[in-house]
C-alpha cells in the first residue's frame, strides 16, 4: 500500500451471485468480451480484460456467478479456486441490489478470506422499481469497505467504481456466536501454518469437514461434534443460518422496503409460465424463431446470390485459365459462399438467440421442460446447454458446468452435441429448406429432438445415479438492450469471419487445385465407404470430410464440388446428406471442447456414437425416401 | 435426509433463501410432473418435484406456512 492509504492494484477479480450483472460491469470496464445473457450460469470460465485502475494498467477477471464458496457446481469451484489462488488484489463483489440482503451472505462468506473488498451495489433501478432505498453511506460505514452504487447495463456509476477500487479494505466482519467462534479457533489453533486465507479455511472445514490434512481430522471433527451437538445442527447448516442473521441485521439496518411496482415483468410469467397456456406460447416463440431466420435468409441470400455471382462471373473473366487462376478462382468462390450460404442465415440465427437470452426466456424453458426432461432422466437446467446448442456447441457443452450433478453434467454434454448449431442450421436452411422446402426443414429439426430425446432416454439408463433435481433461479425479465444484442451477435458472428472464413477459402483453394490435378476424383473415393451406401454421389464425400472442421463447410464445398452446384443432388439426397451432417462427428472445437470437459476417452465414444448413429439414421432416411 | 448430497443440496437452499421460517409463495407449477415456481424474498426459484416434496418435510417441522404447494 502506497503512502496515501491507496493500493497498487494489480489484478481485480468481479466475485457475485449469479445474474448480479458482472458480465456487463465487465464488458463496460474492459470493452465487449464476455458474453452476457439474462439467466444464471452465463459465465463459466474466468474472462480476462484490461482497465486502468489509480492510474496504472491492471487485469479485470470475471468470474462465474456464485452462491458461496463451497463450490456446488464446476463454475462456482473455478471462482472458489481463482480465489484461492492468491492472484486477485481486490475483490469488487457485484450485488444485485434487489436482493441485497441474500448478497451480503456472499459478502460475509467472502470476507473471511480477509482480501481487499469494494462493494458494488449494481441494479440499483431493479432495486428501485421493487421498492427498496439503499443508504450506501451507513452501509460501507457497517462493513468498513467503499460501496458504490451503479446501473452497469448503463453505464452509471462506473468512473465512481474505478475510483473506489485502490481504496479497498477487508471487511470488518461481525462476529459470529459464541460457540461458533470457539469451533473456529479450535480449528485455527489446529492448523500448524496459518498461511493465507485462514480465517475462510477454518470456516470451510468447520461447515463440510473432511481435512486434506490428516493431522487436522481429529480437532475439525470435534469441533464440528461439539458445535453440532450443541445446537442439534449440521455445522455447515448452523454457519449459514449465523451469516444468514447477520447479513439481515446489516441489511435492515441500511434498507428500506416500500412498495414494488407492478409491471409487464411481473405479469408476463402468468402467461409465459402458465401450465397451460406456457406450452403452446414456447412452441409459438420457436417456430417464430426459425420462421424468422429461414424467411430473413431467404430474402438476404436472394439479395446477396446475384450480386456475388456477377462479381464471380467478372473475376473468373479476368482470371483466365490455368491451375493458378483455378485456385485463386477456388478461394474467392469459398468467400463467397461464405458471404451468401452463410451469413443470411446465421446473423439473423444469433440476433434472434440473443433477444431470448437477454430477456430472460431461456430459465422459463427450463421450467416449463423439466417435467419432460425428467423423462429422459434429466431435469429442466439441462435446457439452458440444449438452447446454447442450437447457437454453437463449445459455448453449450462449456454451460453444462452450471450443472450440479457429474452424471447429468456427461449426459447433457454428450445430447448437446447432436443440437443443430448454427453451423448445421446453415445446412438445413441452405439445402432442406430452401430446395425441398420449409416444412422438410421443420420435420429436421423435430425428428432431431426426438432422436436426442431417445438417445438421453437410453444414456441416463447406462450411466447410473440420479442428480438431486432441479433448483434454479428464475430471474426477472429484462429489457434487452441494442446495444448488448449487437455486441453479442458480433462476438460470435466474429468466430466465424476469423475462423470459418480463412478455412472456407483455403479448402476451397485445395478443392480446385486437387481437381485441376486430377485428384479431387482419388480423395472423393476414399470416403466412398460413407458415400457410397448413403446413396450419394461420390463428389459429396470431400464436402462431408471438410464438415469435420466446421459443419458450414459441408454445403460450401458441396456447392463448390458438384457440377451444377448443390441443385445437382435430388430432394432425397439432400434430405440424406443433411441427416449425416446433423449427426456425424462434432466439429473440431465440438471435440477439443469435450476432451477438456469429459476426458478424452468419453470424447472418443462420443465421436464414434455419433457417426454411428449419423450413419444409421441417415441410411434409414434413404430406405423411406426410396433415394 | 441423505448425509452426503442432501447436505449439499439444503445449504444450496439456503442460499437461495429456502431455510426455516422463510415466507414462500407458490408461484406456479410446470406440466407433466414439473417444477414447481415458488417466491421468497422477491426472487423466484424453480424446483424440480421431487426436491419441492423433500423439502416440504423438512420444511414442515419448521415452521414453513403450509400453502407453499
Amino acid at each position: 500500500m502506497s503512502a496515501d492509504g491507496l493500493r497498487v492494484v494489480r489484478r481485480v477479480v468481479l466475485v457475485g451471485q449469479p445474474n448480479a450483472g458482472k458480465s456487463t460491469l465487465f464488458n463496460a470496464i474492459v470493452g465487449y468480451r464476455a458474453v452476457v445473457a439474462n439467466f444464471p450460469g452465463t459465465t463459466v470460465e474466468a474472462l480476462r480484460g484490461q482497465a486502468s485502475i489509480g492510474g496504472l494498467r491492471a487485469e479485470v477477471v470475471d468470474l462465474p456467478g456464485t452462491y458461496s464458496l463451497l463450490g456446488g457446481d464446476v463454475a462456482e469451484r473455478v471462482t472458489r479456486d481463482f480465489l484461492l489462488s492468491g492472484e486477485a488484489d481486490v475483490i469488487v463483489q457485484v450485488v444485485d441490489s434487489s436482493l441485497l440482503g441474500r448478497s451480503l451472505e456472499l459478502t460475509l462468506e467472502v470476507a473471511e478470506l480477509g482480501l481487499p473488498i469494494v462493494l458494488c451495489l449494481n441494479m440499483m433501478d431493479e432495486a428501485e422499481h421493487k421498492g427498496i432505498r439503499i443508504d450506501w453511506e451507513k452501509l460501507a460505514a457497517l462493513l468498513g469497505v467503499p460501496v458504490v452504487a451503479t446501473v452497469a447495463s448503463r453505464g452509471q456509476g462506473l468512473v465512481d467504481l474505478l475510483a473506489a477500487i485502490p481504496q479497498a479494505r477487508p471487511v470488518r466482519r461481525p462476529p459470529y456466536t459464541a460457540d461458533v467462534e470457539r469451533a473456529l479457533s479450535q480449528i485455527r489453533e489446529a492448523q500448524s501454518s496459518t498461511g493465507r486465507f485462514g480465517d475462510h479455511r477454518a470456516a470451510q472445514l468447520l461447515s463440510s469437514g473432511a481435512p486434506v490434512d490428516l493431522a487436522l481430522k481429529e480437532p475439525v471433527e470435534r469441533a464440528r461434534r461439539e458445535l453440532g451437538e450443541g445446537r442439534g445442527e449440521d455445522p455447515g447448516v448452523i454457519l449459514s443460518d449465523e451469516r444468514h442473521a447477520q447479513a439481515m441485521r446489516l441489511f435492515e439496518a441500511v434498507a428500506t422496503v416500500g412498495k414494488a411496482r407492478v409491471g409487464w415483468r411481473e405479469k408476463a410469467d402468468d402467461l409465459l409460465m402458465h401450465p397451460v397456456i406456457g406450452y403452446p406460447l414456447l412452441v409459438l416463440a420457436l417456430m417464430g424463431l426459425f420462421g424468422a431466420v429461414f424467411w430473413s435468409g431467404d430474402v438476404l441470400e436472394g439479395l446477396l446470390s446475384p450480386l456475388l455471382d456477377t462479381v464471380s462471373g467478372q473475376i473468373g473473366a479476368a482470371l483466365g485459365a490455368g491451375p493458378l487462376a483455378a485456385v485463386l478462382r477456388g478461394a474467392w468462390d469459398g468467400l463467397a459462399a461464405g458471404v451468401a450460404i452463410v451469413l443470411p442465415y446465421l446473423i439473423p440465427f444469433l440476433f434472434l438467440l440473443a433477444l431470448f437470452e437477454d430477456v430472460g426466456y431461456m430459465p422459463r424453458v427450463g421450467f416449463l421442460l423439466d417435467g419432460l426432461m425428467h423423462r429422459i432422466g434429466l431435469h429442466g437446467k439441462s435446457v439452458i446447454p440444449f438452447l446454447l446448442g442450437y447457437g454453437c456447441t463449445v459455448p453449450a457443452i462449456l454451460s453444462t458446468r452450471i450443472l450440479e450433478d457429474e452424471r447429468d453434467r456427461l449426459v447433457t454434454a454428450a445430447l448437446a452435441v447432436m443440437v443443430p448449431c448454427a453451423g448445421r442450421t446453415i445446412v438445413v436452411m441452405g439445402l432442406v429448406g430452401r430446395y425441398v422446402g420449409p416444412l422438410a426443414a421443420l420435420l429436421l429439426y423435430l425428428g432431431n429432438v426426438l432422436v436426442i430425446a431417445l438417445v438421453g432416454w437410453v444414456l441416463t439408463r447406462l450411466v447410473p445415479g440420479e442428480g438431486p433435481g432441479l433448483i434454479l433461479e428464475i430471474p426477472p425479465y429484462r429489457q434487452p438492450r441494442l446495444q448488448n444484442l449487437l455486441g453479442k451477435t458480433w462476438l460470435r458472428l466474429k468466430g466465424f469471419v476469423v475462423l470459418a472464413w480463412p478455412l472456407l477459402a483455403v479448402s476451397s483453394a485445395l478443392l480446385a487445385l486437387a481437381e485441376a490435378l486430377g485428384w479431387a476424383g482419388g480423395l472423393n473415393l476414399g470416403v466412398r465407404f460413407l458415400t457410397w451406401p448413403l446413396g450419394l454421389p461420390s463428389e459429396t464425400g470431400v464436402p462431408l470430410v471438410l464438415g469435420i472442421l466446421r459443419k458450414e463447410l459441408s454445403l460450401v464445398m458441396l456447392d463448390e464440388a458438384l457440377v451444377g452446384g448443390v441443385a445437382a443432388l435430388t430432394q432425397a439426397q439432400m434430405i440424406v446428406f443433411t441427416v449425416f451432417v446433423l449427426f456425424y462427428v462434432p466439429c473440431l472445437a465440438t471435440v477439443g471442447a469435450l476432451g477438456r470437459e469429459l476426458g478424452w476417452r468419453r470424447t472418443g465414444l462420443v465421436v464414434l456414437a455419433t457417426t454411428g448413429l449419423g450413419l444409421v439414421l441417415a441410411l434409414l432416411a434413404r430406405v423411406v425416401l426410396g433415394a | 435426509m441423505a448425509i452426503n448430497g442432501g447436505h449439499g443440496v439444503l445449504l444450496r437452499l439456503r442460499r437461495l433463501g429456502l431455510r426455516p421460517g422463510a415466507q414462500v409463495r407458490a408461484v406456479a407449477t410446470g406440466r407433466w410432473g414439473g417444477p414447481v415456481l415458488v417466491e421468497v424474498d422477491g426472487c423466484r426459484v424453480a424446483l424440480g418435484r421431487g426436491l419441492a416434496r423433500r423439502i416440504l418435510v423438512q420444511v414442515n417441522e419448521d415452521s414453513f406456512r403450509p400453502d407453499e404447494r
